[in-house]
């Protein structure tokens, strides 16, 4: 917020005066009553100070240089809150920047996490977002990303990346939880939240209303993720019934006003997270539609994992010959052989095949490939299910 | 279940124009080429941490594939032979060991701006024990594809 008035200030020193104004609310606040709008007194406080700590800085340059100085402060309403996070969304979705640093501006400036959170959410250490964050300030301040006012032209360019950023940032609340739970389920809350505040504003597309879509079908299912001991659960063993059904509708409601001639790699992926979610069970999913529609995200945008969902797919819809030559192959991919999750779907896949013998192997290295708690007792139980058919 | 869904997209229609136009995204996107370099006498010498750094680099490309940057790539073996004129050194010229190219991955970006961007995000190249070449792959209009 500061910045954005205030073109003249780095982002360090923002920083302190926000917190300095925090610290005189708490005092004054315990005084008198909270003052009716208390994001504006914070403001104007901050406001105050940051014009204080300038003049401060600019007498001690002038002293020296003798120069003529004004402040530049850009005057808008105080009740521009909401318009002024889209603003820094926008900002945050600078072309320059990778998609990693982008989220993680986005997570320190836009949701205001600390960094020790965004470290925690991210499996990232403190000190490589610091390296992230230490990159992107230089590059914020070299070029002053966030001062500038994007014109219209500008903002729609950057709608895709914009996209890509709450998509990425729901991503990071839905993976399955490791650490604290309950701060990854408040990340899909902003994804959605945002992307709601994107859609109610002239800038929205067809696609933010697929990527809405798809951000609701999935956020109906979240609960059903973690059985009631904490166990995670993949989708055939999930409860349908917890699902949240408002959501999905709401879900479909968005889709349907997604149509356009444009079809984005949200659309195909909103529809296939609509598929499973009016699946009555598992069983009656509708996977001949589903592979189609992986199909279509391939040629839109291949990448190994996505050929991964593609072959699950395949091999519920019958096509068992086939999914099996698309793991395989991938299997022989330095990084995939990696992949804990291909190897975990190679081990379950054989284990519906009752070949318990290939079974057990891939589970054995996909354990070895994940440290999140709640993935290896996952694949633990997977695992006792092939020893246990083994002795019977 | 009682099925209470009201709105039943129509997939035929919302998807069948898809062929007949290209996302505008992708064709802005520029294809780079990682060529990745790290101390592959170090690499030889512990097959244990080889095999560790390339599931981090798994990690990593995970993370890639979300951001739909991620193409293909490979790691390489450490061993391999130096072809020249006259001359053909087996067992690798590795003449500066460090900095020897042990993968190589492709990605999609933006622009280059952005490319180097996502090579700094890798968490070997943040505590400097690996140095990525970021190359913009030459296309010509008759073979717009690179094949991985």
């Amino acid at each position: 917020m500061l910045l954005y008035c205030f073109r003249d200030m780095d982002m360090a020193n923002a920083e302190d005066i926000v917190q300095d104004a925090f610290s005189a609310a708490l005092v004054s606040w315990k005084e008198d009553n909270m003052p009716a709008n208390a994001e504006g007194w914070l403001f104007k406080v901050c406001r105050n100070k940051a014009i204080n700590k300038i003049k401060a800085d600019k007498k001690l340059s002038t002293v020296n240089g003798a120069e003529h100085f004004d402040i530049h402060e850009t005057v808008f309403p105080e009740s521009l809150i909401e318009d002024q996070q889209l603003k820094l969304l926008f900002a945050c979705a600078h072309p320059g920047l990778a998609p990693k640093a982008q989220v993680v501006i986005t997570l320190k400036y836009v949701i205001n996490l600390k960094v020790e959170a965004i470290a925690r959410i991210l499996a990232m250490s403190i000190d490589g977002i610091d390296k992230l964050l230490v990159r992107s300030r230089q590059k914020i301040k070299d070029e002053k990303i966030l001062f500038e006012e994007l014109p219209a032209g500008t903002l729609n360019k950057r709608i895709p990346v914009v996209h890509k950023i709450l998509y990425l940032v729901f991503n990071e609340g839905y993976k399955s939880s490791w650490g604290k739970q309950l701060i990854r389920e408040e990340l899909c809350e902003e994804a959605l939240m945002m992307t709601k505040i994107l859609l109610e504003s002239r800038l929205a597309n067809n696609e933010t209303c697929a990527l809405y879509a798809l951000m609701l079908f999935n956020a109906a299912r979240l609960r059903s993720r973690f059985s009631i001991s904490g166990a995670l659960l993949d989708l055939e063993e999930q409860d349908r019934n917890v699902w949240n059904q408002d959501l999905i509708i709401l879900g479909s409601k968005y889709l349907q006003q997604s149509k356009d001639v444009t079809v984005s790699s949200y659309h195909y992926e909103a529809a296939i997270a609509y598929l499973h979610c009016i699946a009555g069970n598992f069983k009656a999913t509708r996977w001949n539609i589903i592979t189609g529609l992986y199909q279509r995200l391939l040629q839109l945008h291949s990448n190994p994992f996505i050929e991964l969902n593609y072959a699950i797919a395949l091999y519920y819809s019958g096509k068992k010959e086939n999914a099996f030559s698309i793991l395989k192959t991938l299997h022989q991919h330095t990084f995939l052989h990696q992949y804990y999750l291909l190897n975990t779907t190679l081990g379950k896949l054989y284990l519906l095949e009752k070949d318990h013998a290939k079974a057990k192997n891939y589970l054995l290295a996909a354990l070895k490939q994940t440290n999140i708690l709640a993935e290896k007792d996952f694949i633990m139980r997977l695992l006792e299910k092939t020893i246990n058919a083994d002795t019977t | 279940m009682k099925c209470i869904i009201t709105f039943k997209p129509d997939f035929g229609e919302i998807f069948q124009k898809n062929n007949q136009r290209k996302c505008s995204k992708q064709k802005s996107m520029e294809k780079f080429l990682f060529i990745i370099r790290e101390d592959v006498q170090q690499l030889k010498s512990s097959p244990q941490l080889h095999q560790q750094r390339i599931q981090e680099m798994t990690k990593w490309s995970v993370d890639l594939a979300e951001s739909g940057n991620y193409i293909g790539g490979n790691a390489l073996k450490t061993n391999g032979s130096y072809i020249a004129k006259d001359d053909v050194l087996s067992d690798g010229p590795f003449i500066e060991a460090k900095e020897c190219i042990s993968g190589f991955i492709f990605i999609d970006a933006d622009n280059i701006e952005q490319a180097i961007s996502i090579a700094q995000t890798c968490p070997y190249v943040m505590d400097s024990t690996m140095a990525i070449e970021v190359r913009p792959v030459l296309l010509t209009e008759n073979n717009p594809q690179t094949h991985v």
